[in-house]
């Protein structure tokens, strides 16, 4: 029997009770922002990529020293390698989940939030398992299996968070 | 009631409640996303160069023995190490009586104890370790704001506590929270220093499995123990004040802040970095001591400053308007 009478001041509602799913725990607020800002940065990084190709072939290479320059132009080679255009073009996409998801968080949407959260960290997985795959980083370049570990870290701690932790809240 | 109205059962209850809200708060995966990455940035910074160095004469066809790349790190670490644990900056690459010296490091009697205590975190511990664990222990009292500066203030300041104080003492409500902060941090760390052992272990397979999870364990009990008297303070100053934010300010810029004014300060006037002991910074490094005394001997300052600090955070609590 559920009561006609509204919780007592001061107590959130259940989760999952009646009406919805509940006040809005500070830790899902606090995933969404993180989803945010990592979307920016992503936005930047993917502008920098594109731009950075075209943007190399303005820099004068005359005053360098043949060391420099052989570096230089194998950096140049590398960023117009069709794969790392094809891999920075594909980063789109979990950048735009991240966005959705996290307009899913503050929204409670199960959907939006928990369904869209789960696709970006299952992009972004198979998006940096491609790019240890397939990426020609060149030898020297310092990437190393740790450099990868640190890019699983958001979209494995999504994947716990949504999954576990907040599954109840996630529910619209 | 017993011991400064502390009931076990009651404190067992609020701690895990606090532990499990504080992922749900939002501080802890703040704290567990920043902790996390700064490890493995560390981890990065510090492993990078090995793996370049191995995989590179792999690549020559001339796999480099296992001593031949513990020599070249150590070389190259001894300065930064030897300035970790308070000697002085000097990044001159080292010359052949620095190099003579080093291989003797630990039969000459006319070492200095900072040149001893490199030499044991370089020469009779994992280097690799020994030096991540050292950054991190600069790094963790940094991070630990982030994680404990809302144990008590929110519900000050929304006055939530009201309903708690109807079934138990404010003392329990204190230490409460306090000690699920600790077990969540202690997590944290435990993740952290999980994955970079193994990373060590099973991928560069530098070290012997035995002597590395063994210093390694050390090393996360040396990094609780640094953490767990700034997480006091941070209780004690959120009990202090009824905002999250300017408790999240306050801590940080005394952590950070204390410090740094004690070290500048004393560049001017030597009496200024007294004011350093306000905190426990400095102590830290000397939980890698290689003289158990100087071992126990911060160990035990480590507690002795969070007994502190929680003792003066709850008399607040227990006076302050709810």
């Amino acid at each position: 029997m559920m009561s006609d009478q509204p919780p007592p001041v001061g107590y959130a509602r259940a989760p999952g009770a009646e009406g919805g799913p509940g006040p809005r725990p500070g830790g899902l607020t606090a995933l969404a922002v993180i989803n945010f800002v990592l979307a920016g940065f992503g936005l930047l990084g993917l502008l920098g990529t594109l731009a950075g190709s075209a943007a190399m072939d303005l820099v004068p290479t005359t005053q360098m020293s043949a060391e420099d320059r052989e570096a230089f132009t194998q950096a140049k080679q590398l960023m117009k390698d069709p794969t790392v255009k094809v891999l920075a073009a594909l980063d789109i996409v979990p950048i735009g989940l991240l966005i959705v998801a996290g307009v899913g968080y503050l929204r409670q949407k199960k959907i939006t939030g928990r369904t869209i959260g789960n696709l970006y960290a299952a992009c972004s997985v198979l998006l940096t398992v491609a790019e240890m795959a397939f990426l020609p980083i060149p030898y020297g370049a310092g990437v190393t299996m740790l450099s990868y570990a640190i890019a699983f870290v958001y979209p494995l701690l999504t994947l716990f968070f949504i999954n576990f932790t907040f599954r109840d809240d996630l529910v619209q | 009631m017993s011991l400064l109205h502390v009931n076990a059962r009651h404190l067992g209850l609020i701690g895990r409640n606090a532990a499990y809200h504080t992922v749900r708060g939002g501080a802890g995966i703040m704290f567990l996303l920043m902790a996390l990455v700064f490890g493995l940035f560390v981890a990065q910074i510090i492993l990078t160069p090995v793996e370049m160095m191995m995989s590179s004469a792999a690549r020559e066809g001339h796999p480099l023995p296992t001593e031949e790349v513990l020599s070249q790190i150590i070389n190259i670490a001894r300065p930064i190490v030897r300035w970790m644990v308070g000697g002085k900056l000097d990044l001159q690459p080292p010359s052949v009586e620095d190099l003579a010296k080093a291989a003797t490091s630990r039969t000459n009697p006319a070492q200095t104890p900072l040149d001893r205590w490199a030499a044991f975190l370089l020469d009779d511990r994992p280097a690799l370790m020994s030096a991540i664990l050292l950054i991190l222990m600069f790094g963790v009292p940094l991070l630990v704001p982030v994680l404990a500066f809302n144990q008590t203030s929110g519900d000050i300041q929304s006055r939530g506590l009201r309903y708690l104080l109807l079934r138990t003492e404010r003392a329990n409500i204190f230490f409460g929270r306090f000690l699920g902060t600790v077990v969540f941090s202690i997590a944290v760390l435990g993740f952290i220093v999980a994955i970079i052992t193994s990373y060590l272990n099973w991928r560069l397979r530098i070290y012997h499995s035995g002597p590395l999870w063994g210093w390694s364990f050390h090393g996360f009990l040396a990094l609780v123990l640094t953490a767990v008297p700034y997480i006091a303070l941070c209780a004690s100053i959120s009990a202090s004040v009824s905002s999250p934010f300017l408790s999240l300010i306050t801590s940080s810029l005394i952590i950070g802040g204390v410090p740094l004014f004690a070290w500048l300060g004393a560049l001017k006037w030597n009496a200024v970095g007294l004011v350093k002991l306000l905190t426990p910074w400095g102590v830290q490094q000397h939980l890698l001591h290689p003289e158990a005394s100087h071992v126990a001997g911060a160990a035990v300052l480590c507690i002795v400053y969070t007994a502190v600090y929680l003792l003066i955070g709850r008399r607040y609590f227990e006076r302050r308007d709810l």
